[in-house]
This record gives C-alpha cells, structure tokens and sequence, in this order.
C-alpha cells in the first residue's frame, strides 16, 4: 500500500514511524487541504446565512453527512455530528438512558470496554439506582458472550448494552451480529449500543447488516479532523429521544412558554457545529473508500500476522501479547509486555528510534486489571505503516531488552 | 543511546534503596500516577518534624522508581521543611538527568506522594 506520499508529515518527519493510530490517525493532505479550503473560501455558518457562501457551506456539511451515511449503509438524518465517540455514547445515555431505565433498571456492558464505553453506563445506573453488570472475557481475551451466558445474565430488567465492536486493547474484533441476534432473541426491547471507534476506520461497517440500535465512531481515528465524530441510531429511536443539548439550530419554535424541536439530525446538533471537521471527515470517508475498506483491512491483518510472528520468534517468554494470536478475529492492534521493562520506559526507549507507541492503560484500567497488569505498550496499525516499521520496532524493543538486562 | 537511562537511574531501578515496608511507621499511604497505573506506597517516622526512616514499595518505571530511592535516600534524617525546596529542577538535578514533560509525573511520584502521606 503506497500512501506514505499522501501524508504531509511524512515529508516534515522523514524518519517517523508511527504506530500510534488507534490513539489517532495521521492525516492525507486532502483532508488537511479540504478544511484549509473551508477556512480561506467560504468560511460562513451553516443553515442560517441566506447568501451563497453561507449556502455552500451548508451544502458542503450537508454533503459529508451523506457521505458518512452511505460509508455505514445508513440514512442521512440518522447521522449525528458529535465531538467524537465519548459524545455520543454519552447523549445516548443522557437522551435515551435516561428515559428508559426506570427503576431497577439494568445495564450490560463488558470489561475490554474503553472507559467512554463504560463510565457513562455505570453512573447512568448509579444516578438511577440500576443495576450495572460487565460480561468478562476468557485469559486469551475473548469475550464471553455466547447465547447461555447472555440468557443467564440478560432479563426482562435490562434495558442497555452497551460492547465493542474491536477492543483498543486487545485487539479483538467481537462478533457483534451474533451477539446482538442473540440479545434481542432473548429480549427484543434491549437497546444495543456499539462503540466503533476502532472499526469503522479499518473495516466496512454496516449498520444494517449489525443489527443494533446505535453506533458510535470518531473522525480523528478514520483519517479525518479531531472534533468531529458520529453517532447513528435508528430514526425511530432518534425521533422519540430527548434533545441532549439546548440552543440554537436544535429548535423548530421557542415561546415565552415553551419550544418545539427541530426534526433529526438537527435536534441533537445544538450550536453552531464543527463545520470544517465535518466537511475534512467527509473529505477522509472518500480517501478511505478510494483505498477500500477490504484492502485496509487485508493490509493490517497481514501486518499483525507478521508482528506477531516476529514478537514471538525473537522475545519468546520474554514477551506477552494480550488477546487473541489468530488474526481472523484481531484488528491491527497488538498491546504487550516485556519482562522487566516497564512500558513507560519502552515507550521512552522507541521514541529515541522515532517510533510512536502508546503506552499506560490506553483507557481500558478494568481490562489490564483482569490481566493483572496496571499497564502495557501498544502498536497499532493503518493504511501508512508496512512491515519495515514493523522490523524497526522489533529492533529497538531489542535495545530495550539489552539496557535492562 | 537513551540519554535518561545512564547508569545510575538503571543501578537504583534494578536495586532499589530504601525498598519495602517499615513496621511502625508513623505515617504511610499510597500514590497512584494515573497516567501509567503506577502505584505507590510510602511508610515513614516523623519525629520532631525530622523524618528519621522512609521506605516505599509498589511498581513503577525506571524514572519513578530511581528517583524515589534517591529521594529518600537525600531525604533521610532531614527536616520535613527540605520539602520546600524540593521540585522539577531539584528532582532532576538529584538523579542527574534531564526529564521530557511526559515523564515529568514519573519524575515527580515520590514527591507527591510523601506530600500527600504528610498531608502538608
């Protein structure tokens, strides 16, 4: 895959190797190039100015939600703009949870959840005197969800589940249609949430084809601008939720004494919205779909395969990678440990070769406290990585390995 | 290579001073860093406003650990007003190494932590 050239940082850091994209992606010169456009051309708001550029540019906004919408196989109004995946879990558990969890109310969610994915659900309940249960997963890290566990945890009190789709830890992609199936044989009245954070940006994602009731994904993970993010849910569903913020563009009439809303997406857009992010996050969906969503993903199975692989031969017992070693059901995500080195002193050691790791809990502290570990180091793969980077890693984690000896 | 990992910060990681627990401090607690989960624990015997005896247990990186053993090290039989004088620049002076800001908490754990142990 020959993008590195698309990629302006590449040319003002020649010597970079970024494994860091689960964190955030880097960005092409189109996205970059697409809000500069916005900015220098026809920076006026969206749906208020009745002149041409306040028109273009609610055209241009408007342009990028079909855009994400027809990218996840959805409808236009049911794409909300939000801030990122954190805001729009949180306006479903404010809009909706809120609303449907009554009393004794319960809440699953699993432990290899990002804490975006995790905390709104446990206060959601706390807040309501529900009940907040978490689907554990095995010591290789799969989820245990299958229909006997759901059926003995799941009731006719659960209101929400919330999972996702491919943990930023483990990297294990989670049969999420099964799963939901499962869940709504067993309780069809159970709203499914997914966080997509680490999906959308690295394979194709069908809401339809899911089957659940909302989704969640950030711009800056898929290429795209940070600020921005999405949140899908069903029309009907959308129609019947609470507004999550009050204000301006969210309103159809407001009176001294009351206020109607404003039809979806615009009820839950309160505010002047994020145009330029919207617009380079359409700009970024395009790259993406240029590319094709299978080649990304064939691309970063092949990487994991052959990181794994080296990890392995060279560290052996030295070494512990956490989730699944088979890449039919791991994203390009590999979170591991070696023996004696604190990840904080790897991550220092690998930016002396110029290689970006995260490294600490990556926002998952129940998941590295069921591994019994407090952190980990972790190399996450996209479209600009190949396997040279994956040699380089290999090499500087053996430097490591050789200082702390 | 790594200009941070010289010698000394790697001899007080491997072989930490002032490592483990005392049997009746007169203060102790614990420290979390919760940028990379470390954790903290800090016993310690004031008296007279001198701290006579400083040990510290948990898990930590290279830089939390070293400067906590050279910190206490320094900071045995001292006054507890040396505190004062103690912050980034002190720190890095002591274990003689220069600390990028991301690892400046590291740097800083055992500081914070005797402050919050002496809740001063």
């Amino acid at each position: 895959m020959d993008v590195k050239k698309d990629f302006p940082i590449f040319k003002s850091n020649p010597s970079l190797i970024y494994l860091d994209s689960s964190a955030t992606s880097l960005k092409p010169r189109s996205v970059v190039n697409k809000e500069i456009e916005y900015y220098t051309n026809y920076s006026a708001n969206v749906k208020r100015g009745i002149y041409d550029l306040g028109e273009l540019a609610t055209k241009q906004y408007e342009d990028s939600r079909v855009t994400v919408a027809n990218f996840i196989n959805a409808q236009p109004k049911e794409i909300i703009f939000t801030r990122g995946t954190t805001e729009s879990i949180n306006l479903v558990a404010y809009a909706l949870g809120r609303q449907i969890i009554g009393k004794n109310g319960e809440i699953l969610t699993t432990v290899m959840e990002h804490h975006s994915n995790f905390v709104p659900w446990q206060q959601l309940a706390e807040e309501n005197q529900g009940v907040f249960k978490v689907l554990d997963v095995d010591d290789l890290g799969n989820l245990q969800a299958d229909i006997n566990t759901l059926k003995k945890i799941i009731n006719k009190n659960t209101k929400i589940v919330a999972l996702t789709y491919i943990s930023n830890m483990l990297g294990v992609i989670n049969p999420i249609k099964q799963i939901t199936s499962d869940i709504k044989k067993i309780n069809k009245n159970i709203i499914v949430v997914v966080d997509c954070a680490q999906a959308v940006p690295h394979r194709r994602v069908d809401v339809k084809d899911l089957g659940c009731d909302f989704i969640a994904f950030s711009g800056h993970k898929m290429l795209g601008p940070t600020g921005i993010g999405v949140l899908w849910g069903r029309k009907e569903l959308l129609e019947q939720m609470y507004p999550f913020q009050f204000g301006g563009e969210m309103i159809d009439e407001v009176k001294i004494k009351e206020t109607t809303y404003a039809p979806i997406p615009e009820k839950y857009e309160a505010g002047t919205p994020a145009i330029a992010q919207a617009i380079g996050l359409g700009e970024a969906v395009r790259f993406l779909e240029s590319i094709g969503m299978d080649n990304i993903e064939k691309h970063e199975k092949n990487l994991i395969d052959y990181s794994i692989k080296r990890l392995l031969d060279n560290f052996g017992n030295d070494i512990i990678i956490y989730g699944p070693k088979k890449s039919n059901v791991r994203a390009g995500i590999i979170s591991f440990n070696l023996k004696g080195v604190h990840p904080h002193d790897l991550a220092s050691i690998l930016n002396e070769s110029k290689i970006c790791v995260r490294a600490g809990n990556h926002c998952t502290m129940p998941l590295h406290a069921r591994f019994g570990v407090s952190a980990s180091c972790r190399a996450s793969f996209y479209i600009y990585n190949d396997k040279n980077d994956v040699d380089s890693l290999v090499k500087a984690l053996e430097k490591a390995k050789k200082l702390f000896s | 290579m790594t200009d941070i990992y010289k010698e000394n910060i790697l001899e007080n990681f491997k072989n930490p001073k002032n490592f483990g627990s005392l049997k009746k401090p007169s203060h102790s607690g614990a420290l979390n860093n919760p940028l990379c989960g470390d954790s903290i624990i800090v016993d310690l015997i004031l008296k007279n406003n001198k701290i006579e005896d400083i040990k510290f247990r948990g898990e930590g990186c290279a830089i939390s650990v070293a400067s906590s053993s050279m910190l206490f090290d320094y900071l045995k039989r001292k006054n507890v007003k040396e505190l004062k004088k103690i912050d980034k620049t002190f720190m890095e002076k002591l274990i003689n190494v220069k600390i990028s800001e991301g690892r400046v908490k590291c740097l800083m754990l055992p500081v914070n932590a005797i402050i919050k142990v002496l809740k001063i």
